[in-house]
């Protein structure tokens, strides 16, 4: 089974794309696929993930990527200067530290143009999710199968 | 700001700002020494800069229960909730009690979920690994590795506060449900029930989060007594005959003595309570008004409540608020330490008041909403957020469309008292110009008592991002340390 996790914040207008894309997903009602959106990546989420064996993340990204897909091991933590939102890398730590459970963690990132308050996603920012979306789906059926 | 949706009655507007997006928490803090050597002054800057009460100008009030939220990821609830009565003064109407009770189970849960991450997540690494412990490990992950079963409760407990909130709202995004006149949606039997069940084990991890820092301070007596523990007024909510209160109630402001210096109506809180700009900051020094500045300035959050409290709510709750005034001899506990205590007491009332609700005959009542409009222009919320007291104040024209906002915040109140705490703390572990790690986490934790919530931001486990600069007598830079 998957877990799809959609976070952002959707009053920063692109900043919202990993939850547009996530309500995007559940609409497509695949198959052994679970959707979730969250503000931001918390403790308690590793409760939630543990119940899969694959977590997908979906997040905006500012980078040059259009979209970046990402896997998490273990060993890539980075020191944590966050406690109210974690990266994915202190998830997985916790995952396996306290449940013990091993499970296949990967981030997938859509570039946004638009950072500034607002309710919107921008135009050029839903073309691309529109045209990434099936590189999105492609990597979470490999991600079932794998 | 950018474009705002406009909604059907709304015109456009645009607001330009350009803030950096998803701002994290950051400290600087400024720390002054005379000719020993010795630390004479300390500055605690607040560098955020939010904007909400500029942009929300020209929306509607009845939007607000839903934009405020979104000014912190942490405790969203409190501001609905404080947004949402502001708009019922407006409309002149009060919610059924179903809708109120509801409300109140899903502020509880809020409290619940803010004060276990608060103890358990952050505050617990250095009880348990130690002040001095390799900072790279001490923190959730390094408690996970060492005490996996605490780490696991810790975040259970922190987890069924947000189930509070999931299984009333529902499982979209930010859909709290709490609007001005009740809820949008109310509990089905199936719900109540899977909430009654995480009580047990919500107790249970409470008594051990107690266990845990008793024992902390049977062992570090005299540490915890001094820590950052010089004495302020303290202002809370209080019910008709003192008890704790958390979603309602009348304005109690104690002396440092516990005296009773007044008690409001919430909607006159402009008479008492007053804003000082400091030129280091964007946190401003409220102070209580009729005692002035400097000696007006009081604390808000776990530890004010109880301290301006006469008892609790429910009695384990009650119990353990006598073993925590019993510390001062029924005197205020003045202890920023002590912060910690008064947060677990308080997380365990919320869960007997939250069993207590979902006990209620009433409570899967569909009703839950009263429907009204705009009846007058002006509308002042107030209710404890985790932090503290939170107010939202609104002025509307005769269209509901906001003239002004404006938003006293919890933590803001605090910023006095965390400078000085800041202060105290420094003095105690900081000598001249070098600064040892272990002094640097003291310093930090000063911060961590109060768990500041900078506009909406986080503040770190074990390495919060912070800047520390030490200035000589002559105010050249000694030394400046950075860390994250």
């Amino acid at each position: 089974m998957t877990l799809v996790i959609g976070y952002g914040n959707p009053m920063r207008s692109d900043d919202g794309l990993g939850l547009y894309l996530a309500e995007i997903l559940e609409k497509q009602n695949i198959p052994g696929v679970a959707v979730m959106t969250r503000h931001q990546l918390t403790p308690e989420l590793a409760e939630d993930m543990i119940q899969y064996e694959n977590v997908i993340l979906l997040d905006a990204s500012s980078s040059a990527n259009d979209f970046k897909i990402e896997k998490f091991e273990k060993k890539n933590v980075k020191s944590l200067n966050s406690s109210h939102h974690l990266n994915p890398s202190v998830l997985l730590n916790l995952i396996e530290g306290l449940y013990g459970k091993k499970i296949s963690l990967s981030l997938c990132t859509l570039r946004g143009e638009n950072f500034d308050f607002g309710y919107e996603i921008s135009g050029t920012a839903r073309k691309r999710a529109e045209r990434c979306l099936p590189l999105l789906i492609r990597h979470i059926q490999e991600a079932a199968y794998a | 700001m950018g474009n705002l949706n406009s909604g059907e009655n709304m015109p456009d507007k645009v607001i330009k700002i350009n803030p950096v997006t998803r701002i994290e928490g950051h400290a600087k803090i400024s720390l002054f020494l005379d000719d020993d050597g010795m630390v004479k002054d300390a500055r605690f800057h607040v560098n955020e800069f939010r904007g909400f009460e500029k942009f929300c100008e020209g929306r509607l009030f009845t939007e607000m229960p839903n934009i405020t939220p979104r000014i912190c990821g942490i405790c969203p609830v409190s501001h609905a909730v404080s947004s949402a009565k502001a708009g019922e003064m407006i409309m002149r109407v009060s919610p059924p009690r179903t809708g109120e009770l509801i409300r109140r189970l899903i502020h509880l849960g809020q409290i619940i979920s803010s004060h276990a991450l608060s103890f358990f997540h952050l505050s617990c690494p250095d009880f348990l690994l130690g002040w001095d412990s390799d900072p790279a490990k001490r923190n959730i992950l390094g408690v996970a590795e060492k005490y996996p079963d605490l780490a696991v409760k810790g975040i259970r407990l922190r987890k069924f506060g947000q189930e509070i909130s999931e299984r009333i709202s529902g499982k979209k995004i930010h859909l709290i449900g709490i609007v001005a006149g009740g809820m949008l949606n109310s509990l089905s039997a199936e719900n109540r029930d899977a909430l009654l069940g995480w009580i047990p084990e919500a107790l249970e991890t409470t008594r051990l989060g107690l266990d845990l820092f008793k024992k902390y301070c049977d062992t570090h007596q005299e540490e915890v007594k001094s820590f950052a523990n010089s004495e302020t007024m303290y202002l809370g909510l209080v019910g008709p005959d003192g008890t704790h209160e958390v979603y309602d109630g009348k304005l109690r402001f104690t002396d440092a003595n516990g005296k009773i210096a007044g008690e409001h109506n919430p909607a006159d809180y402009l008479q008492y309570i007053a804003e000082r700009p400091v030129d280091w900051s964007y946190l401003k020094y409220p102070y209580y008004k009729p005692m002035g500045y400097p000696q007006g300035v009081y604390r808000v959050g776990p530890l004010a409540r109880l301290n301006v409290a006469t008892k609790m709510k429910t009695p384990l709750a009650d119990q353990e608020f006598r073993n925590f005034r019993a510390l001062s001899d029924g005197k205020p506990v003045h202890g920023a330490f002590y912060f910690h205590y008064a947060r677990l007491i308080e997380i365990l009332t919320c869960i007997e008041q939250a069993k207590e609700i979902l006990s209620d005959s009433q409570i899967l009542s569909k009703q839950v909403f009263a429907k009204a409009v705009r009846n007058q222009a002006e509308g002042i919320g107030c209710s404890e957020a985790p932090r503290g007291t939170l107010f939202h104040h609104y002025v509307t024209d005769e269209n509901g469309v906001l003239l002004k906002v404006n938003l006293l915040i919890a933590t803001g109140q605090n910023n006095p008292s965390m400078n000085r705490s800041i202060l105290e703390v420094a003095r105690q572990y900081v000598k001249g110009p070098k600064v040892e790690e272990g002094a640097l986490n003291r310093v930090e934790a000063a911060i961590r008592c109060y768990d500041p919530c900078l506009s909406c931001s986080t503040h770190a486990i074990g390495s919060m991002p912070m800047m520390i600069e030490i200035y000589g007598q002559d105010g050249r830079l000694l030394n400046k340390i950075e860390r994250n």
